[in-house]
């Protein structure tokens, strides 16, 4: 149906229908992600917030590019990480830079406080998909700000919400039980990142959109920074790891 | 509140030809609301101010619409100077007949401006506006040490007796002074008539 009434709308202009596309043609917006970025997920501790996220880009179900950067450091305060399509990440962080550029010009010292961008993006986000085009991310805000941890995230739609700990995308199912069970306020740095590292590793065994090359980033009263990737480690011994039933009687699982 | 039997309606003459209701709308309502956090202080073209005033809010709301945080008052300023500023250089239109002390409490505490229609912005933190403010001035200097550490009450007191000065031979008055405070856990808030009684008492006037 598509290309017969983009045919007739091309004959009607009179555009080159060779050409493929004419200003006549319906809009095309983003209906499906292209290169993907898989879960983000931080949690808050004594001393702010942790985030995770590993570097894979997928094309597909292809693993593309083992390299990406989905945890972002931006202002003075805040972390910002990104599940889903990442060229529109790229966008996102476009306009990061944009408003850290406005606190720079106007040189009064301020820069935007975590709350400020968990909220910024939540409008630009539902501002997007109420142009039926939006941004095709979850967004993770964390920030550590006038002694105080914030964690926030956003989805495509704009739908937005604080908690004390977050996950995205397969993690929000794989993560979230893990999170709800071993988190507790005021725990310490090792504490929070081991328990990350555990939602990190149960993600590389169960979620097919991983690799085990992961970026670790925090926010404290020292300010936002993102750790190079590092492994996790890993145990395939277990006996359903070695002797998988696949497609023995559970439909493929073990 | 009737000062003579004309004043009643906005729309009866006095025999002198004027509409009493109309010139007492004139002569009072010289600080505006601009947002919790802030206010502001007129001294000239009350239309001015008043369009002005309308500009502030918006910024200020639309702030609070993209970062569900209040503006940051130095940044609203400099932003109004620079629209003071295009109206001295733009041929078609006239410069804006008003000066403003614009009031406002950040997260680094309170701050007093004062615009005026060339686009100079400054920042002070004691200051008076208006035609007859120099007496309004040198009493602050000359208090600035009692007024930087005064509570609220003692700063009320001395913006009225500040206003002593201008206001000539008259004594200031629950009907001819109007004090607005804003501060920390304070939004802004205009004390006039018996608001003021309290403070007016105090002083013995």
């Amino acid at each position: 149906m598509a290309t017969v009434s983009q045919t007739l709308a091309c004959a009607a202009s009179g555009a080159d229908v060779s050409a493929g596309r004419s200003a006549a043609d319906p809009h095309k917006h983003t209906t499906s992600p292209i290169v993907t970025g898989t879960s983000v997920v931080a949690l808050k501790y004594k001393d702010g917030v942790m985030m995770a996220a590993d570097t894979l880009g997928s094309y597909g179900s292809l693993s593309r590019f083992t390299d990406l950067r989905r945890i972002v450091t931006t202002g003075g305060y805040t972390l910002v990480g990104a599940d889903g399509d990442y060229s529109d990440f790229q966008y996102v962080q476009d306009i990061l830079k944009e408003l850290e550029v406005e606190d720079a010009c106007v040189a009064d010292g301020i820069t935007h406080s975590p709350k400020e961008i968990w909220c910024c993006m939540a409008r630009i986000l539902y501002h997007r998909r109420s142009k039926m085009n939006p941004l095709w991310n979850n967004l993770v805000i964390a920030g550590f700000h006038e002694g105080e941890a914030f964690l926030g995230t956003t989805d495509k739609i704009g739908t937005s919400y604080e908690c004390d700990f977050v996950a995205t995308g397969m993690g929000l199912h794989m993560a979230m039980p893990i999170l709800r069970r071993h988190w507790k306020p005021n725990m310490s740095e090792s504490e929070a990142r081991e328990l990350l590292e555990s939602c990190m590793r149960t993600l590389f065994y169960r979620d097919c959109r991983t690799i085990n090359k992961i970026t670790f980033a925090s926010a404290t009263k020292k300010g936002p920074s993102v750790d190079e990737p590092v492994e996790v480690s890993t145990e395939w011994s277990y006996q359903s790891f070695v002797d998988p039933k696949a497609g023995s009687d559970t439909g493929g699982s073990w | 509140m009737n000062r003579n039997q004309y004043d009643t309606d906005v729309s009866t003459w006095s025999p002198q030809g004027k509409l009493h209701q109309v010139e007492y709308a004139m002569e009072s309502k010289k600080l505006f609301k601009v947002d919790d956090h802030i206010g502001i202080g007129v001294a000239g073209l009350t239309a001015d101010a008043r369009s002005l005033a309308t500009y502030m809010r918006t910024e200020c709301l639309n702030h609070r619409f993209q970062f569900n945080s209040p503006i940051i008052t130095g940044r609203l300023v400099s932003d109004l100077a620079d629209k003071h500023q295009a109206r001295t250089q733009a041929s078609w239109k006239r410069p804006y007949g008003v000066g403003l002390l614009v009031g406002g409490f950040d997260r680094d505490g309170p701050h007093l401006y004062q615009t005026c229609p060339s686009g100079n912005l400054y920042e002070y933190k004691a200051m008076a506006i208006g035609s007859r403010a120099q007496s309004a001035k040198t009493y602050m200097e000359k208090h600035l040490a009692s007024i930087e550490s005064a509570d609220l009450e003692t700063l009320v007191i001395h913006a009225l007796k500040a206003l002593e000065g201008p206001a000539n031979d008259k004594d200031v008055s629950m009907e001819n002074a109007s004090v607005s405070v804003l501060g920390k856990g304070q939004p802004f808030q205009i004390l006039e008539g018996d608001d003021l009684k309290p403070f007016l008492d105090q002083m013995g006037r």
